[in-house]
């Protein structure tokens, strides 16, 4: 695994309707975790790492203090997502982002949802003090249609702007809201696929690591994906059997039809939930 | 199915939005204003990338310097 994502905390200015967060309790990075996840960097080379929330900005402090084991000859890349709220003005952007130790760059989350409580204006100027600082700056989008992109058109300069999409997903106030991308039919190209995240092991704060990085991660009872270390759960039956496995391999294991799976299964994370809770249920997962 | 039509569904597939199949059931529910609106939007952002990844949790920018 060449990729860590850490979910540093869960405060966040912002009650998004989508937030797939919004239903763990407050939490964040212990000191005890802060000093584990310093010593693992220290350790082990990563390509990047990635800090998200919650709100990464208001753990700069707890961010650093993590940052700090990486050597001082580290290529790897640092990584935030925000929701932008500070870039009130180019002065402001500046300072919080230069706040962090080492920041290479920053993904902001823009969308429909996210609309309602910030300002367009925001966009461009964290754009500009990332172009200042010769940071990477790019655009994340939540949508639960193509439509949703429309919102675009309200932003200055949106022909210079990187914009990657991702698809709402049924988990934390998206499901309160019943929320969620919609796909018209199946699409059984995912069936070739594993779980796109196999790269990369996220930590959880107040959890541990998962390969997950979504659904199954965020369940009540997680014992089964989530674990206090890298080497437990490398070990995990959940480990092997996302490294091992294309989703076709899995439905065959579990004696899935694909002809019952519905559209929203064309997602590879709707689809591994989908498997791993019928195992569960089936007792063929523990 | 008209030109417009046949742009939106290019437009969906290369973002990564659907399958080539999707994309033409999805822009046959779509009502002539709601096409327009996201003709509108190919126009002005015609490189758009759809993550199946979570990306709260997995960085997705590419090397492309803004300017």
């Amino acid at each position: 695994m060449s990729k860590l994502a850490i979910l540093v905390g869960t405060a966040c200015n912002f009650r998004c309707k989508h937030c797939s967060i919004a239903h763990l309790p407050p939490r964040a990075l212990s000191r005890s975790e802060e000093a584990s996840l310093r010593a693992l960097l220290s350790k082990k080379k990563f390509e990047s790492v990635l800090f998200v929330g919650g709100e990464p900005t208001l753990y700069i402090d707890k961010i650093n203090r993590v940052l700090a084991g990486l050597p001082k000859s580290s290529e790897t890349k640092i990584y935030i997502t925000t929701n932008g709220y500070f870039a009130k003005s180019r002065d402001a952007a500046l300072k919080t982002l230069t706040s962090f130790h080492g920041l290479d760059a920053v993904q902001l989350s823009f969308d429909k949802y996210h609309q309602a409580f910030t300002d367009t204006k925001k966009v461009e100027i964290l754009r500009q003090a990332c172009l200042e600082l010769g940071l990477k700056f790019s655009v994340l989008m939540s949508i639960q249609s193509p439509l949703d992109l429309t919102i675009l058109k309200k932003l200055k300069n949106p022909d210079k702007l990187d914009i990657c999409v991702q698809g709402v997903q049924l988990l934390g106030a998206a499901s309160d809201n019943c929320l969620e991308y919609e796909y018209p039919s199946f699409d059984k190209r995912v069936l070739t696929r594993s779980c796109p995240n196999v790269d990369a092991i996220v930590y959880i704060c107040g959890e541990g690591f998962s390969t997950c990085c979504t659904q199954l991660v965020f369940k009540k009872d997680n014992r089964s994906f989530v674990h206090k270390t890298i080497k437990q759960h490398m070990a995990s039956k959940f480990y092997k059997m996302l490294h091992t496995n294309t989703f076709r391999d899995l439905l065959r294991k579990s004696g899935i039809s694909q002809s019952s799976l519905p559209p929203r299964c064309s997602h590879p994370c709707n689809l591994c939930s989908y498997i791993l809770d019928f195992q569960t249920r089936n007792k063929m997962f523990a | 199915m008209k030109i417009n039509d046949k742009i939106l569904v290019a437009f969906l597939v290369s973002a990564g939005l659907f399958s080539l199949l999707q994309a033409g059931q999805y822009v046959k529910t779509l009502s002539a204003k709601e096409k327009r609106a996201l003709l509108s939007v190919q126009k002005v952002v015609p490189q758009i990338k759809m993550v199946c990844e979570s990306p709260d949790i997995q960085f997705t920018g590419n090397n492309k310097k803004t300017a």
